[in-house]
């Protein structure tokens, strides 16, 4: 879950020599290429994934619960549960779990994005912001989360979110890295043909540095979501009262296998449909770059 | 003391630089020279040789390490608006749509909508480019965003014109039509341009003048009197072919031409 820092500068690094490569030649006829048309091929591996569940399941057998057990509980459980009561959780099914977890995400990565590019976009303007902040995030961004969550639940749990803190701090530097590494990507050529326009170096960061810098930042917020959904989870495990984390606990403490596969199912499709939002944002954001539908 | 008068004085320009190695480089070494208003200048050199940092510096963007650089009269200290630039590469913003980029420079001056509008669409109408005004600039060809470019430092409404291979990636047919697009906006407007180029004969089709630059010197100034269009038959001329002899002598290319390639280095090392 901990997302290697060097893994994060090699995958920028890789995005910035397909940038130089650039658009060569491209059909007029390009028309809408965020619009993104059907493949046959995911359907196929949604129900690959189903096949080999299904194997498992009859391998395995009563640790394993099979797909249709797992749907089934989804659909009885989803809103509204009498068992979960029993059990000692809220009412409302695992709806308040995913609800809690998603707000958790998203408030997390949104307080980290908006962070992370302040202090990404001032180093790549200022050197000795930097150099300051350089080493602060080279530190803090490798500490693994398991060491690094009792230590928020502790600073943050009573006051605050600890899950929430923890989010925005991960999701921070992992913006902080990919807005600097965006801005230094940049062809240094751009910004000289703004000042010979007579550009204010203001406008040149509005105008220039930033739309440049715009998609590999993007690329940044999906590496951060896909992230957050297990940092918050992990989180939630070691202590929380409510949440995906909590929940799964619960289950865990009667054995109820299928619940936990169930609620680790649904969180995994709200994660694909926030992730499938961004990417849709993105395109829409980058219509202008000719790798929009990546 | 010079620098006064109308158009670009150089006055011993030296531009030396640290190779990373530790060795001094001296990319430009005693340039002095002047350039009228209007003139239409190529810098014809080896690669390597110190053309584009010439023109950086004429432009502000390669502080020089000795000697002055003056436009009307005045020192240049940095990029100006006064100073356009066309670079080797693309110099289109790909983010921002046709009209938008030709309107970035009347933009940074403070310009209303309506005035930046009317002036970017009447330069993508001289530039034939009117029919792909809202275009994203990956929709057009090479060319056209060539085109796109020269829309925007005209628009601009810079005096002086820096040019840095701005055609050299191109195919040989659109570059004959960009040079003829050139020339004729060049006519009209009666800007100063200084184009550097690798390319003998882009030389001998545009310029009023041509500079030769090796080793960081002006090793040669030759004026181009001959007369425009200049077509096949006029750039066979012998004062052209002359011309061109002389170029080739300084750019250390006329063994080449005299012995059949026997001694140019790079052949003789792979036999």
């Amino acid at each position: 879950m901990q997302p290697s820092i060097s893994r994060l500068r090699a995958r920028t690094a890789e995005a910035a020599g397909n940038a130089a490569t650039g658009p060569a030649i491209a059909p007029l006829s390009a028309g809408r290429p965020w619009r993104q048309r059907l493949d046959p091929m995911p359907v196929l591996g949604v129900m690959a994934t189903i096949g080999l569940w299904y194997l498992a399941s009859w391998l395995i057998g009563r640790y394993m619960p099979p797909p249709h057990e797992v749907f089934a509980n989804a659909a009885r459980n989803l809103v509204a549960s009498d068992y979960f009561v029993g059990l000692g959780l809220p009412e409302g099914g695992y709806l308040p779990h995913l609800l809690y977890t998603s707000m958790t995400v998203v408030l997390g990565v949104a307080m980290g994005v908006g962070l992370g590019c302040l202090t990404g976009l001032l180093s790549a303007r200022w050197r000795v912001f930097d150099q300051i902040t350089d080493p602060i995030v080279a530190t803090f961004g490798t500490v693994p989360i398991l060491v690094a969550a009792p230590f928020f639940l502790i600073w943050f749990g009573l006051v605050a979110s600890a899950q929430l803190i923890l989010v925005a701090f991960y999701t921070t530097v992992i913006m902080h890295i990919y807005s600097l590494q965006a801005v230094r990507n940049l062809d240094p050529k751009y910004v000289e043909f703004a000042r010979t326009l007579g550009a204010s170096s203001g406008a040149i960061f509005l105008r220039v540095v930033l739309p440049g810098a715009v998609p590999e930042i993007f690329g940044g917020v999906r590496v951060a979501f896909a992230a957050s959904w297990g940092l918050a989870a992990i989180a939630e495990l070691l202590g929380s009262r409510y949440g995906v984390g909590y929940a799964i606990l619960t289950f865990e403490s009667v054995y109820d296998l299928a619940s936990i596969m169930t609620i680790i199912l649904l969180l995994g499709l709200i994660a694909l449909a926030m992730d499938w939002l961004i990417g849709r944002a993105r395109a829409w954001i980058t219509r202008w770059a000719e790798s929009a539908a990546a | 003391m010079s620098g006064h008068g109308k158009g670009i004085v150089v006055r011993d320009a030296w531009c030396v630089f640290e190779h990373v190695s530790g060795r001094k480089v001296e990319a430009l070494r005693e340039v002095t020279l002047e350039i009228p208003v209007g003139q239409f200048v190529c810098i014809v050199g080896r690669s390597g040789h110190g053309k584009s940092t010439f023109l950086r510096a004429l432009g502000g963007l390669n502080p020089l390490t000795r000697g002055e650089v003056f436009v009307d009269g005045v020192p240049v200290a940095g990029p100006s608006a006064e100073r356009g630039m066309v670079f080797q590469d693309e110099t289109v913003f790909p983010w921002m749509r046709v009209r938008a980029n030709v309107e970035f420079g009347l933009r940074a001056q403070g310009m209303s909508a309506a005035e930046r509008a009317r002036i970017a669409l009447d330069w993508l109408r001289r530039v034939e480019l009117s029919e792909f005004v809202e275009a994203w600039p990956r929709e057009l060809s090479g060319g056209m965003r060539r085109r796109v470019a020269l829309a925007t430092v005209f628009a601009g409404g810079a005096p002086i014109l820096l040019m840095d291979e701005p055609f050299g990636a191109l195919d040989y047919v659109t570059r004959l039509s960009l040079h003829r697009l050139l020339l004729d906006l060049w006519r009209n407007t009666g800007r100063t341009i200084v184009f550097v180029t690798h390319d003998i004969e882009e030389a001998l089709i545009l310029a009023d003048r041509i500079l030769i630059i090796m080793a960081g010197r002006v090793v040669d100034d030759l004026p181009v009197a001959l007369p425009r269009p200049r077509d096949e038959e006029v750039r066979a001329r012998p004062e052209a072919v002359g011309m061109i002899k002389t170029i080739m002598h300084h750019l250390g290319l006329d063994a080449l031409a005299a012995e059949g390639f026997e001694r140019a280095p790079e052949l003789a090392a792979r036999r």
